[in-house]
């Protein structure tokens, strides 16, 4: 299954981040442990590591997009992983809705019926 | 947490670290340098191999007390657009520019200002970035506290402020949860070169320094001993002199 790379929590009040640079472009393969991201939250430059080896197969968010905590920021793929159909169309949405100018591009949805509305 | 003296003491604990002693794999608590004056690129470099022995689990915590030489440092989420004035008014004075990646805009280091860098595992420490930032926070404040002024946080901006003027000055970058960079408390410095930056990107507020709040000029190593106190107490790491 594909690797959610998510928001990281980084401590109790802080409650979202900021992209300030991907360090790793779609299509390049990356190490676990290695940094691939750096997230500007509460004045600090933060260094997300890769939770899995992998190819990071997609961006989520770019650079100077706020995410919530837990919120997406890539996907992690391995040999013969796909990115989930679900994710695909959530994918699809959150680019339609951030083309439209929503104020939250990543509101986290519990599921499909939340979806819809 | 000891206190290990300079420069000696530090070059001395560092090759022991890179020869990989069992020495200092056995060095357990926070150990506290004071380099002096070190080039800013220097201790750049020095903080990513402290950095790197942390990750690894081979050092304990390690704070590095320094000075630096006339050096306007442009952070990771800042720009060039912060800095005022030519570059060969800024050679003329003998101040050099530099991109760093700790975390903040534009800002300036030279002597007579404390820069304080604790190498820290937060993992230790509750995996709180924000936590770390307001501990420092109160670090600066206490000891600024011991001279009578009366310093305090602003919601907008980081840092430590008196009245509407900052005294000490916070940039922070986290590597696999280890910090780098710091704090630059203004003591003695100069402040006319914060003239020629925007500090932090910050327009409508102005720079201070203990000796211009106090009127007279504090020993920069009264002030480190009372950070080391501080830090102490605030991040709950014992004293012990070092023999």
């Amino acid at each position: 299954m594909a690797t959610e790379l998510t928001m990281p929590k980084m401590g109790i009040k802080i409650t979202e981040g900021t992209i300030i640079e991907w360090k790793k472009k779609e299509g390049e393969s990356v190490e676990k442990r290695e940094s691939i991201c750096v997230i500007k939250a509460k004045k600090v430059a933060f260094e997300v590591e890769a939770p899995e080896s992998g190819i990071l197969a997609k961006i989520m968010a770019k650079e100077g997009d706020t995410v919530p905590v837990g919120g997406p920021l890539a996907y992690i793929l391995q040999l013969g992983e796909e990115l989930p159909s679900i994710r695909k169309s959530r994918i699809k949405k959150r680019e339609a809705k951030r083309r439209r100018g929503s104020e939250r591009p990543y509101a986290v949805k519990c599921c499909s019926e939340c979806e819809k509305k | 947490m000891s206190r290990d003296g300079g420069i000696l003491a530090f070059n001395k604990w560092m090759e022991a670290i890179l020869t990989n002693s069992k020495a200092t794999r056995k060095a357990r608590g926070c150990r506290v340098f004071n380099l002096g004056m070190v080039d800013f690129a220097e201790a750049s470099q020095l903080q990513s191999e402290l950095i790197e022995q942390r990750i690894a689990g081979k050092i304990p915590d390690v704070i590095l007390f320094l000075q630096h030489r006339p050096v306007i440092t442009i952070g990771a989420f800042g720009g060039e657009q912060n800095i005022m004035v030519p570059r060969d008014v800024l050679e003329k004075e003998g101040i050099s520019v530099t991109h760093t990646d700790r975390g903040g805009d534009v800002t300036y280091h030279g002597p007579g200002q404390l820069v304080g860098y604790p190498i820290l595992d937060l993992k230790t420490r509750g995996h709180d970035v924000h936590q770390y930032v307001h501990d420092l926070e109160e670090v600066m404040i206490r000891t600024l506290d011991d001279y009578s002024i009366e310093a305090h946080r602003d919601t907008d901006y980081p840092g430590v402020w008196v009245g509407h003027e900052k005294i000490c000055a916070l940039g922070i970058r986290v590597v696999h949860w280890v910090t780098k960079h710091g704090f630059a408390l203004n003591i003695s410095n100069d402040l006319t070169p914060f003239s020629y930056i925007n500090p932090c990107g910050i327009t409508d507020r102005g720079t201070t320094s203990m000796q211009k709040v106090l009127g007279q000029k504090p020993k920069i190593g009264e002030v480190t001993n009372s950070i080391i106190r501080h830090f102490s107490a605030v991040f709950g790491i014992n004293v012990h002199e070092a023999k």
